[in-house]
């Protein structure tokens, strides 16, 4: 006597589901390994801004110290209180080499953040990297440096 | 014969059911793969622990730390050198 065909229809189901179900779930647990990132990445692009921010910290740091410039909670600078540049009385030329000295400075942060998000393949984590790095900017600020909050107050890093 | 047309009877009345579920969680698991291989898919995460860390390591690059103070060098060789007396270890010429 033959054993009917459709017998196995009843094994064939589970079998196939709970395979179909693993695959399914190796899929969708798979996007996080395969896409690590890797925020400390160092492009040729990115090892040339580390440069320049670098080296234009030394002639930026007297301004963060008298204060005449602070950090923001985006990542960038800003003119806080021009009259306390180097405790003198400031020049217009003097005023506009400060304000190119910021201008500069926030060009290649902003370079920065969005180069460490493109080497990543996440264009869209640049305003996060912002807010990150502008964080630990003014996490790691020396005693005596001014910082605007995110509410656009001024404060004095104690 | 007669056996052969049993199989395709079984067959059929097996295989309207059984394809339908199969392809429909084929189609599923292609269509989730493909979106998430293909970077379609909107699973995006920030990764904040890490974002810090490379925070702190830029910031080391281009905020040199402030020089720390030496001590100042001792005094024992300058010493020496007036009194005209050699370290116990020092090479003879």
């Amino acid at each position: 006597m033959k054993k009917p065909m459709n017998s196995g229809k009843f094994n064939l189901f589970p079998t196939t589901t709970i395979a179909l179900l693993i695959a399914a779930l190796i899929l969708l647990s798979a996007p996080p390994a395969f896409a690590q990132p890797d925020l400390d990445v160092n492009t040729p692009s990115i090892s040339v801004i580390k440069k320049s921010l670098s080296q234009r910290f030394a002639a930026l740091k007297p301004h963060l110290d008298t204060g005449a410039v602070g950090l923001t909670t985006d990542g960038l600078i800003a003119t806080h209180d021009m009259s306390l540049a180097l405790g003198t009385t400031l020049t217009v030329a003097m005023r506009a080499a400060v304000e190119k000295l910021v201008a500069d400075e926030n060009q290649d942060r902003a370079s920065l953040y969005r180069e460490i998000a493109r080497a990543n393949g996440h264009p869209d984590w640049e305003s996060d990297l912002k807010t990150t790095f502008g964080e630990r900017f003014i996490n790691r600020a020396q005693s005596g440096w001014y910082y605007r909050d995110s509410a656009g107050k001024w404060n004095r890093k104690p | 014969m007669a056996e052969l047309r049993q199989k395709k009877l079984d067959r059929k009345r097996l295989m309207p059911k059984c394809p339908s579920v199969v392809a429909f969680m084929a189609a599923v698991i292609g269509v989730v793969g493909v979106a998430t291989t293909s970077g379609c898919s909107t699973i995006s995460f920030f990764p904040a622990a890490p974002a810090q860390k490379a925070a702190d390591k830029v910031i080391d690059d281009i905020w040199p730390a402030p020089e720390v103070v030496k001590a100042p060098a001792s005094t024992v060789a300058s010493s020496d050198a007036v009194s005209g007396t050699k370290p116990a270890g020092a090479p003879a010429k």
